[in-house]
Order: C-alpha cells, then sequence, then structure tokens
C-alpha cells in the first residue's frame, strides 16, 4: 500500500502503522535512495519502541544494538549496509544471531545490497521520490 | 621510561606504534599503519569478512614493523593498549585478541582503549624523533569528526570527559562521503570532494545550516544531505564542472559553518583556554583554517593533531593507553574481556 508522505515528520508518522501491521515479523528492509527517508522512519522506529538514546546512522560500523524494554522485543538492532559491496552473503554480515532471535526488532537499511536471501517473512519498506522536492511516497 | 606498545584495527586500518613517555613527555618511535582503503576501493565498499581477513594477515607483520622502527623487542616494552570499541567487530576482535595473546605471554599489563578517547589525545603526538611536552590546559573544548563520528566533548581532565552533542544523524565524514557519492565522485569520496570544492565558489548555493539554534551542541547533517540532492537533481541537465565545484563548495562551507558555529557557542558557555578539533575530518583545510580564524577572534589557543594523526592511527591508542594504566589493574578480568562494536565514550 502506498503511502505519501510531505514531510519528515509524516515519514515519522508510519512507524506505528508499521509496527501495528509487524504481525509476528520481527526484521524490517528499508529500500530506497540516499535522502529518500530511510534513517528517519529507522529513528522513529526506535522512538515507538523507547529508545532514548540518540539514534543516529549507523553506515560507519553498519550496525548498532540498543537495549528495549518492550513487551515483545528485547533490543532494536539498527543495520546499514550502505558500505557493503553488492552481492555479500549475508552470513559474512555477523547478522544471524539477530535475524534468528525473535526477540531482537532488525531494521535494515540498503538490504538490496545483499542479493535474495533475506528471510522470506521480512517486512519490506520501500521509499520512492515525489515529484516535488519533499515529498515521498513509501510502499509498504 | 614507559615505553607503550598501541594496537588498533577498529576499521579500515591495521594499525600499530611504539611511543615513549618519560618527565612529562610523549615521544612516538614508530607509527605503522596499513592502509585496506585500496582493497576495499576495488569491491567497491567495505567488506566486513574481508576486512577482518586482511587484519589477521597484516597485525604480525605491523606489529613487528612498529618494534623494529622502534629498534624495540617486545621485551623491552612495558605496556601494550589495543581499541576495544567502537568499531567493526570483526575487526576489532583481531586487534584486541592479539593484544591480549602479547600481554598475557609477556606478562605485560594491558590497557583496552576507546578508539574516541585515542583520538581525543591525538594533538599531543609529535612527529617522528621529536618530543612534546604533554601540557594541557583542562578544561578544554575537542571536536572529534570523522566517518564515524562528530562529538563534541568537554575535557575535563585525562579521566573525565563529557559528551556536550553529538550528531543526530549522520557524521560529518560520512556526510561528505555520501554527498561526494551524490555529484559521481566515488566512494568514500571527502577528499576528493574537498578538492573539488578549492576551485568552487562557496556563495553560488545557499544550504542550510542545521540546528544553529537548537539550543544544544548536537549536529545533523542529513538533511544538508538531501538539500545538495535536490539541488543536483535540478541541475542535472545543465551540470557544469564549474557548477559541480561550487556544489562542493558551498556544502563543504555549510558542514564547517556548522561545526564552528556550535564551537564558538561552546567557547561562550564554558569560558575555555584551549579548543582542539581530531579525527579524519579535520584534515580538511577549510575546517583548519575556520576554526583557527575563531580562535584568535574568540582569544583561545587550537590544538590540532599533525595530518598523519588525523586518520586512525596506533600512537593516539598508546598514549590513550598510558594515561589510563591506572584504572585497568585487573588482569584476570582483562583477558575474558570483548570487544564491543558499539562501546560508549563514557
Amino acid at each position: 500500500m502506498y503511502h505519501t508522505s510531505y514531510s519528515p515528520q509524516e515519514t515519522r508518522q508510519l512507524a506505528r502503522e508499521i509496527l501495528r501491521r509487524l504481525g509476528t515479523k520481527h526484521i524490517i528492509l528499508l529500500q530506497g535512495e540516499l535522502g529518500s527517508g530511510k534513517t528517519v522512519l529507522a529513528q522513529a522506529l526506535a522512538e515507538e519502541l523507547g529508545v532514548k538514546d540518540t539514534v543516529n546512522s549507523p553506515t560507519y560500523v553498519l550496525m548498532k544494538v540498543y537495549p528495549l524494554n518492550d513487551k515483545r522485543f528485547k533490543r532494536f538492532v539498527h543495520v546499514d549496509l550502505y558500505r557493503i559491496d553488492y552481492d555479500q552473503r549475508l552470513d559474512d554480515l555477523g547478522l544471524s544471531d539477530y535475524l534468528q532471535d525473535e526477540e531482537s526488532l532488525v531494521v535494515v537499511e540498503w538490504p538490496e545490497r545483499i542479493i535474495g536471501s533475506w528471510p522470506y517473512d521480512s517486512f519490506w519498506v520501500r521509499f520512492y521520490f515525489g515529484d516535488k522536492s519533499d515529498i515521498r511516497v513509501i510502499d509498504f | 621510561m614507559k615505553r607503550i606498545l598501541g594496537i588498533e584495527t577498529s576499521c579500515d586500518e591495521t594499525a600499530a606504534a611504539v611511543i615513549g613517555v618519560e618527565s612529562g613527555q610523549v615521544q612516538v618511535f614508530s607509527n605503522v599503519v596499513s592502509s585496506q582503503m585500496e582493497i576495499h576501493a576495488r569491491y567497491g565498499g567495505v567488506v566486513p569478512e574481508v576486512a577482518a581477513r586482511q587484519h589477521i594477515k597484516n597485525i604480525i607483520p605491523v606489529i613487528d614493523q612498529a618494534l623494529s622502527k622502534a629498534q624495540l623487542s617486545l621485551g623491552e616494552i612495558d605496556l601494550v593498549a589495543a581499541t576495544l570499541g567502537p568499531g567493526l567487530i570483526g575487526s576489532l576482535m583481531v586487534g584486541w585478541e592479539t593484544a591480549k595473546t602479547l600481554a598475557w605471554a609477556q606478562n605485560l599489563p594491558l590497557v583496552p582503549v576507546n578508539h574516541l578517547v585515542g583520538h581525543l589525545w591525538s594533538w599531543l603526538l609529535p612527529g617522528e624523533g621529536e618530543k612534546k611536552d604533554i601540557e594541557v590546559p583542562f578544561p578544554y573544548l575537542s571536536l572529534i569528526v570523522s566517518g564515524g563520528h562528530t562529538e563534541l566533548v568537554l575535557v575535563n581532565s585525562f579521566f573525565d570527559w563529557q559528551i556536550l552533542g553529538r550528531t543526530v544523524d549522520d557524521a560529518a565524514g560520512e556526510a561528505f562521503d555520501k554527498v561526494a557519492k551524490l555529484l559521481g565522485l566515488g566512494y568514500p569520496g571527502g577528499p576528493a570532494l574537498s578538492k573539488l570544492a578549492q576551485s568552487g565558489k562557496t556563495d553560488e548555493f545557499s544550504l542550510p545550516r542545521p540546528m544553529l539554534n537548537s539550543g544544544d551542541f548536537n549536529f545533523s547533517f542529513s538533511g544538508l544531505k538531501t538539500a545538495v540532492l535536490y539541488l543536483y537533481q535540478k541541475l542535472e541537465s545543465n551540470l557544469t564542472s564549474e557548477k559541480l565545484a561550487d556544489l562542493a563548495a558551498s556544502f563543504e562551507a555549510a558542514v564547517v559553518d556548522t561545526l564552528s558555529a556550535k564551537m564558538e557557542q561552546a567557547i561562550d558557555k564554558y569560558q575555555v583556554k584551549m579548543i582542539s578539533v581530531v579525527g579524519g575530518v579535520s584534515a580538511n583545510q577549510r575546517l583548519r583554517r575556520q576554526l583557527s580564524d575563531l580562535a584568535k577572534i574568540k582569544n583561545v589557543s587550537l590544538e590540532m593533531p599533525q595530518l598523519r594523526y588525523t586518520g586512525d592511527n596506533a600512537a593516539m591508542i598508546a598514549l590513550a593507553g598510558y594515561f589510563d594504566r591506572e584504572n585497568y589493574q585487573n588482569k584476570q578480568k582483562l583477558l575474558s574481556l570483548s570487544p564491543d562494536p558499539n562501546l560508549p565514550i563514557k
């Protein structure tokens, strides 16, 4: 379903909707170009789940883990594969423990850097640029 | 004299260094950095598994080289210091586990170092063959700017500091790299972007100075990245090389203005006598110029690391380990310590 967002604030508001529609899934994949709103949404997801720390970009270290006091999730795992070369095997990234752990909410930016190997029950969110500067179309 | 072996493998460089500290002076006997940049550029990005494997291949030769350049044997070392985090887990593991093994085999004291704290002291390091007094007019302000970090720190003593602010999204160096990518300058293209910016006009495009009046010392560079993207998209069809240079220069000026403005606000609030800028982005010439102008206006001194110590290196890890040596006496506990990719600066 397509959602049109006219500002970063509106993108943030989609976090709650995503968490509601997540069902039993625990891996959220955010796909979109630079500046399309992925980190904004990841930060909003973290905030919804009660992360108090600053959730800044994990590009450099690939992954940041935040403990959660949530009924369902024990940790928020923010992954950013921007610096990863295309065509990597998922097993080589040290992510497997989190991907198998249903108490970890794993949010991945640049998931397309891995080809065809994400768990089938991942929740995809796709970001597109609208026809005006601040507009984004977000599909999930 | 205390002779310290430093080991650093938090990301793309395998580094080892030997420094000496005696009667309040520090000297660098050797500072070896083996960069993986070229390998990663060949792959078009960092590959964590390749990085870790390269570290394994490089670590012993790099340590050997650091010792032989210092004309010292392992038996003459008094202390081993190594980076515990933050960084890539596989990379950190190689350096830290090597340090543990050396310390255990040689019965040497071992000190875990936070990579950021290493950067904090990098301006104290002299060139090879020189000596420098360890004199720090506490409290002072330090801006740590690199590909992974943007932190403004009030440094109260060798053991006590306070993070005044940090980036809420992208690090300054990351913004440089990502904008360089947007402009087609490759990745990581921060240095290429700065080079291009030298021939451009900074006032050709008006870009935001994010969070200048946010009332805190936090930074945000993500919106700036998006603003450049919009300009680039608008211009794309008739983007001359001259306009591209202007865009690079306008972007660089926006980042540097923002960093400098927050530093100015912090000087006013904390009334320090000294400021410093460290980390990879501290090699940026515009940032150096602008902070040195600011220092003159505010009548404070400015300390910056020599260019060789702006990027990741092990000499700074050795020095941080020396300062922190009294705090790590329980070796048994240290030997069971594992690297922490998200190690907080405190």
